[in-house]
Order: C-alpha cells, then structure tokens, then sequence
C-alpha cells in the first residue's frame, strides 16, 4: 500500500510522522522498552515516555499517557473516554465524569436535534443535549462535566417553578451521545454497558440515580431504594449492571400508583447500606436520607 | 573526472557509500534523495513513529549508523514469459468492503460488471476469511460478475506474505483476476528499500506467472526510474493489464509527474495493446483518457454524507447542490435535502441510496469520457 511519502503515510495511518529535535548523531542506540502482553495486544512503553500498542506486530496507536494497573492498561482519549487493552481485548469505557453524564442524561436528561426554516427560508438544525432539574447541585454537576469532558458551559434557563434547564448547544457533543445510544428519545434510555468497566458502571447508576431514583426512610426505620423510569428495557440494563456489581435487585415492577405508565425496581433493604457505600447519590434529598437511615442504624445498634 | 562524478552519485546523502552495492548498480544512480529521513535523523530531526529514538525504527538497517546489516534482496533468477489475457476493464470498477455489507451493491439491484474485493479485509478478518475461502469469493458474495483480487495493502501485510500464500488464498478464494502482490515505496527512504521492494515486485510477477488465471501487473516505485524498470520488466513477462495504486502520489500532487511518463512507456513497449486503470483515486481526471478508475470512495464518502455529482464529492448540505434534483436510479428524483431528511427517518435507507448514488455517478461519469 505504500507509495508517496513514509511521513504522510505514518500521519494518515497512525497520527505520528511528527518532525522532533533529536540532535546530530554519531551513533544509533536502541531505545529502552518494557512489554506488557494481554492476549493479542502488546503495550511497549518506548524510550521517549510513550506507549505504543501493537496487536499482531501491528503498531495500532501511540499514546503519551498511561495507566498500568495490574489486569489492564488504559490509554485517555478524548472526550472522557479511555481505551482500555486487557485479556478480553480492546474497548472504549467511560471516564467517571462522562459516565455520571451518561447516567443523568438518561435519567433526565435529553440528547435531540430539531430542524426548522429560517427566516431566509433555509433549512437549519439545531443539536442540543440538556438536563432538567430542580436541583441546583445536580445542575452544577452537569456543567461541570459538560466542561471537563467537552469544555463547553451549558447555558442555563429557569422556570418559574424552580425547574432549571442546562442546555448545551453543540452538534458534536450530539452525535457524541448519540453513539453511545444513552436517549434516543423522550423517556427512552439505554445503558452503554459495553463502555462502562466496574467503576463507570457504578458512576452511571449514581448518575442516573439522582435523576430518576428514590431514596427515602419508610415506616421510620427502613431505607427504600428505587429506579424509576418509564423505559422498561433501559430499566432491565440498570438492573443487570447492579447485577454486575454484585446486587440482587428486585423485578421490574408496573407503578400502579402513577396515572402514567411508570416502572420501578427496589434494592433489597438487605443491600441498602452495600448501595449506600458503593454508589450513592449526588441528590441532597438522596444524601439526606442516607444520614438518616445511617443515624437511625446507630441508634438501633446502641439500643442493641 | 568522470570517475569523481560517478563518485559522488554512489555516496548516499546520509553517508552511505553505495560504491561497492551488489544490487542496483545498473539501475540505481545513487540515493540521493533531499527528504530522506535516514539523513534528516543523523542531521537531528526524527519523525514520530518512525525514526530514532524509537525502538521500531524500521530504517535502521538502512541507516550508516544503525548498527544493522541491509538485508539482502530478493534475487530475481530469470524471467519468464507467458501470454496473459486482458482483463478488459470496465471504465469504473468500484472496490467493495467486505465487512461492511452496505456496499455489496448488486444486492440493491444495481447491476455492476466487476468489483476488486481487497485481499487485506479478509486477512485481518478470520471469519471473512475462512467463509470466503470454504465458499469461493462468488458464492460467499452472491454476486455473478468478475471478482478481482486487490492485493494493496498495509506494509506489515505484505511483509508477512510469501508467493505459497498467495496461490494458496488465490486457489481457495478464486477470483476471475489478481493483482500481483503489492510492496512498498516511499519517495523519502533510501532507495536501497525501494529498489528491494521495486525486484521483490518483478519477482512475483514472475512467480505468478504460473497461476492459470488473468493477471495485472502493478505499477509501484518511489521515482520514474523504479516505475518505469518495473513495467518494463512485467511488459518483458506478457503482462498487458496494469493498475496504479495511486491515492497517496495523488493525494501528494506527485501523480501528474509519474503517469504520463509510465503510459509513454507501455505505448512504447506495447502500441495501444495494454489497458491501465488507476487505483484509488475517486476524484475525476478528465486528462487521463482511456484510463479506467476503481476506488472505495463511493462507499466511503456515503459513510460520511458525502455526495458525488459530476465526479466531485460535496457536504450534503452544500449549498451548489442541496436542492438539486437527481434522476438517477438510485435517487429517482430526489433530491440531496430529500436524502438528508430520509438520514433523519432511516438512517439505513439514506445510506444505502447515497452510496447507490454515488456509484452511479461515478460510473456514468467515466463512461462518459
């Protein structure tokens, strides 16, 4: 396949054939590497502090960070998601960040675009991601993954009722989120399962959680935990990762109590304080009841 | 004097002293080349990925100060010669993605003659490959016109094949025709790897000789002189048919150099009786008559809302041809904004009838020539 220059074709093939200073030279030393194998995949870290993965003698990226950890390797990339080279292969899992983003905009969130006619009379599209919530902290959160992950500021819109809107207005940021299928429309969600590692798993259920979850004390002393959502399918996926991380969620449920068609699924109280520790709320109504139960189960415990 | 000059041509410009080569010295004049990144990283500048300090290197055996050996070519014994049939190229073969199934058009109905299906896609693929091979390429494509075998690919591919592969996956495989096998030759290395690539060529169009099928001769090199050396020596074969893997020489604005002076050559050696087609380009020539065009682009740039008209390729939503209606049979009147509302509804759909469209533009364009 080679013709024309080797540097346009390293610039093309694998983003390199960079021009570096490296000085007049009398001699050639090879430079120092370290090898790590995971199944096909090799990661060489080369003698300028970069790391080269190679699949089948076959130089497939070089990146300049890393993250060694005993069964994987996990390159950045951009827009919050990392490259994660293991055993099982090689994939695209989310940031923390990007993952609670993935989370809240499924919960309440929104990832649309609309067209319309201009007043020249040509058609225009307008891409827009938002997140809908009284809660100014949850809003904060939104911005400041919106900043950390696309470096874009949400522009903000408040009703009367208290309900903030934070909108970003970016036709990248769109088919970002659209790749990953996180809401492909009004009440529909689903959960990027194959992008998320145990940890993004369990940021997008906090993520999602202090959008559409329920955490409140009944009867005075037992925490109920729930998902409610009107997407029965994107509930199942909620469902399976807390599978994932070793939860025993209950089923599915019709809320009988809604007008509307709402599902829900409970954490068994047994698993409450495991979901307290492990996930968590971002939602101060979410983060008080958490307190209260806590306090509650000191008393208990004191009482014997 | 005279012994200076030729001196001074056989001394690389890294410092490589040619002089004594046991290889090139009939064709080669020396390296002399201003951009070669061997002497750009002895002077001090290396190029990411490529050249010192990386450990992969792949110049170091060229290189005076790398510390390796050249590795030698590959001998070419004697030639043979065979009569090898023609092809008869279509005016625009369109090249296919195996994995992608979206551009096996024949399955939309519209009727192609040929295709090149690229050997590199299903080496890399085993599951292509072991379909394709227990089949055959026509019945694990569905599709009843002449398949041709695209041997371009990635330089790491071609390194690991040898001649037995290729008969091998050509037997298994069978295609109507075969590229010989592809190498690699850049314009800014010692031309001691070019010209080993430039005879590892000539070889294999020898060693192909033996296969029973229509053959096409490549034309490659990383100047005139290897391009022209290599034509000869397949026209020297039979060889009749030709392809020009040309998308980087032309992305690089090096191909309006190259081609007339390779058509001059085969219309010398062989009067008019020799057919070329240009690989890789999908963009319209007009200079070039008689010359067929096979590229993915069709299929690529409808990946990518990209949409051909009259040969040249626009944004969707570009202005100049957004409300322009198309009568083709892909489009049946449609428009491009028409496809871009359809991408909204059926993403698929919209696909699928920009990439028919597409193809069709782009053969009806070079029929028409």
């Amino acid at each position: 396949m080679g013709g024309g220059s080797a540097v346009r074709q390293y610039e093309r093939r694998f983003l390199q054939g960079e021009p570096e200073d490296t000085g007049r030279k009398d001699g050639c030393e090879e430079a120092p590497h370290k090898t790590r194998s995971f199944g096909e995949y090799e990661v060489h870290e080369t003698g300028s502090n970069e790391y080269k993965l190679i699949k089948a003698g076959v130089a497939i990226g070089v990146f300049s960070e890393a993250r060694v950890e005993e069964e994987r390797i996990l390159f950045p990339l951009s827009r919050g998601m990392l490259l994660e080279v293991s055993k099982e292969g090689v994939r695209e899992i989310a940031t923390f960040e990007k993952a609670v983003l993935f989370g809240l905009i499924s919960s309440d969130g929104s990832n649309a675009y609309h067209q319309k006619i201009n007043s020249k009379g040509r058609h225009h599209t307008d891409h827009s991601t938002r997140f809908y919530s009284k809660d100014r902290i949850l809003i904060e959160l939104f911005d400041e993954s919106s900043m950390k992950i696309y470096g874009l500021t949400p522009h903000h819109y408040e009703r009367k009722d208290g309900l903030i809107t934070a909108a970003i207005y970016s036709k990248g940021v769109f088919y970002d989120l659209s790749d990953y299928d996180v809401k492909m429309g009004a009440y529909e969600f689903r959960v990027p399962r194959e992008h998320l590692d145990y940890d993004g798993k369990k940021a997008y259920l906090k993520g999602f959680f202090s959008g559409d979850g329920s955490a409140c004390i009944v009867r005075r002393k037992r925490l109920q935990i729930r998902f409610y959502s009107k997407c029965k399918e994107g509930l199942e996926g909620l469902r399976q990762i807390l599978m994932d991380l070793g939860f025993h969620p209950y089923e599915t449920e019709k809320d009988e109590r809604s007008d509307n068609i709402r599902y829900y699924f409970s954490v068994p109280a047994r698993e409450c304080k495991k979901f307290m520790d492990e996930i968590g709320s971002f939602k101060p109504e979410h983060i008080e009841a958490f307190r209260e139960y806590r306090r509650l189960r000191g008393e208990e415990a004191e009482r014997g | 004097m005279e012994v200076l000059k030729v001196n001074v041509l056989r001394r690389s410009r890294c410092g490589f002293d040619c002089v004594s080569c046991p290889y090139f010295k009939k064709a080669c004049i020396g390296c002399v080349i201003e951009t070669c990144l061997v002497d750009k990283c002895i002077k001090g500048t290396s190029y990411t990925g490529i050249t010192h300090p990386k450990s992969f290197c792949r110049l170091r055996p060229y290189c005076p100060i790398g510390g390796k050996e050249r590795p030698s070519p590959v001998q070419v014994s004697s030639l043979g010669r065979k009569q090898v049939a023609r092809i008869k190229f279509p005016r625009f073969i369109p090249e296919i993605d195996i994995s992608d199934e979206r551009s096996w058009i024949w399955r939309e109905g519209f009727q192609v003659p040929a295709v090149f299906v690229p050997l590199w896609q299903l080496l890399t693929n085993e599951n292509f490959l072991s379909k394709a091979s227990s089949k055959g390429l026509h019945d694990y494509l569905g599709f009843d016109g002449k398949i041709l075998l695209s041997t371009v690919m990635p330089d790491e591919l071609i390194d690991r094949l040898e001649t037995k592969d290729y008969f091998r996956l050509i037997e298994e495989l069978r295609p109507d025709a075969t590229m010989v096998p592809d190498n690699y030759t850049y314009t800014d290395v010692p031309l001691y790897q070019s010209w080993s690539q430039t005879i590892r060529l000539v070889s294999f169009a020898n060693d192909f000789l033996e296969l029973d099928i229509p053959l096409i001769g490549l034309v490659k090199g990383a100047n005139l002189r290897q391009m022209d050396w290599a034509v000869r020596r397949q026209v020297e074969m039979g060889y009749v048919s030709f392809a020009m893997p040309a998308r980087e020489l032309f992305e690089e604005e090096m191909l309006d150099y190259f081609l007339p002076q390779i058509l001059l050559t085969l219309r010398r050696s062989l009067r008019n009786d020799f057919e070329f087609l240009l690989y890789g380009v999908g963009v319209k020539l007009w200079e070039y008559k008689d010359v067929s065009f096979s590229n993915l682009s069709w299929f690529l740039r409808a990946k990518h809302g990209e949409y051909y008209w009259d040969g040249l390729f626009y944004d969707l939503r570009d202005p100049s041809i957004r409300f322009e209606e198309c009568y083709c049979e892909a489009c049946g009147g449609m428009m491009p904004q028409d496809i871009i509302d359809l991408w909204f509804d059926d993403k698929e759909r919209a696909m699928r009838t920009l990439a028919a469209h597409n193809l069709l533009d782009l053969s009806r364009l070079w029929q028409r020539r």
